[in-house]
């Protein structure tokens, strides 16, 4: 005979919207992939779309100026992004941004390709990015989902992420340091 | 009580505190330094150490080398560019560095520059020990390489630990008589 407690539960969920309860409905773990998480969130009125160049990731849409991907790596899940600065801005001067971007806060990491090792090959075990155009911006923001993560997190995070690159495109027009020329989708 | 059953070892976020973080890493063998608003974690390598701190539902994992008076801010800056590209999950930044929207000259160098790696755990949903010490040996191991990559590009002052500086103090006395 199932308990007062799970029945009030039951009652408690039933009156949810049905919305309500997708956000917060666990995703396990065995479920985070791109051909499970796809058309989840599609479902949420994300406007996803399955990588056909890479399998661990999904494009997620943005505007012109800036792409986004959710990128699968084992117990975590990386939002990155990858927007363009003015041709001919220096080096040095990017990387100040690049810095002040990453003192900010708020969990998400800033780097500026092509990223030049000091010295060459420093550690063979963590290849760089060889896909990114030159003199772009990028970052990312990780999501530990190995216990499973809610669409009301995933949610969370993009907004966060998409927020804190528009925070740092926004200091960078400021300057006049923007690029223009709008950025061809990812791979 | 069904996520308990699926998550036997979530931490619900009301029940966080700094003091069930150090117990965690005293029973893992880590010492630990309470500071009363945040916890300090000493390391073997001058000039490294690691701080948490637990605040709106944030979990803040950060760790700080001190890096050279003397070196080049292109190169500090390079480095924490290189670093994170190439390492995942830690967040590296160099403290005290030119601001360019207050026009300080990249060339005039901060008094001493930190390189900080840190990693955020947002808690508000609840999260495991093992998540927990995931994170903290991805730290750690970031700020590692970040010190052995510090070190090699003459970056670091005194880039010898505890043990081998005394070693080193020993044999220089040995040489002295």
């Amino acid at each position: 005979m199932p308990t007062d407690d799970l029945i009030q539960r039951v009652h408690c969920l039933a009156s949810m919207d049905l919305p309500s309860v997708m956000q917060n409905a666990v995703i396990p773990p065995e479920s985070i992939t791109p051909e499970d998480l796809c058309p989840l969130l599609e479902q949420a009125d994300w406007s996803v779309s399955l990588d056909p160049t890479n399998p661990s990731r999904i494009n997620i849409h943005a505007d012109g100026g800036i792409s986004l991907w959710l990128g699968f790596d084992g117990p975590y899940l990386r939002f990155t992004s990858c927007w363009r600065l003015r041709p001919g801005v220096p080096v040095g001067a990017a990387l100040v941004l690049i810095n002040q971007a990453n003192c900010a806060g708020f969990g998400v990491t800033f780097c500026y390709y092509p990223a030049l090792p000091l010295q060459p090959n420093y550690f063979p075990d963590y290849p760089l990015p060889k896909d990114i155009p030159a003199q772009s911006v990028g970052s990312c923001f990780v999501v530990h989902c190995a216990h499973g993560v809610t669409l009301r997190q995933l949610e969370g995070a993009r907004d966060n992420f998409i927020l804190q690159n528009n925070l740092a495109m926004s200091r960078v027009f400021k300057l006049g340091l923007l690029g223009e020329e709008p950025l061809e989708t990812a791979g | 009580m069904k996520r308990q059953q699926s998550n036997p070892g979530l931490i619900e976020a009301t029940q966080l505190h700094l003091a069930d973080i150090e117990e965690l890493l005293l029973k893992y063998g880590h010492p630990v330094i309470d500071e009363s608003e945040f916890l300090s974690i000493p390391t073997p390598f001058f000039g490294m150490y690691i701080n948490i701190n637990c605040e709106n539902s944030i979990v803040d994992l950060s760790g700080a080398i001190e890096l050279t008076r003397n070196g080049s801010l292109r190169k500090q800056l390079r480095l924490v560019n290189w670093l994170n590209n190439a390492v995942p999950l830690v967040r590296f930044s160099l403290a005290q560095a030119a601001d360019l929207d207050k026009g300080i000259d990249l060339l005039q160098l901060p008094d001493r520059s930190d390189l900080w790696g840190s990693i955020a755990l947002p808690v508000a949903s609840g999260f495991s020990k093992r998540q927990f010490l995931i994170a903290f040996d991805a730290l750690i191991t970031g700020l590692i390489h970040a010190y052995a990559a510090a070190v090699g590009t003459g970056l670091v002052d005194a880039p010898m630990c505890e043990a081998c500086a005394g070693q080193f103090e020993a044999e220089e006395d040995s040489y002295a008589h």
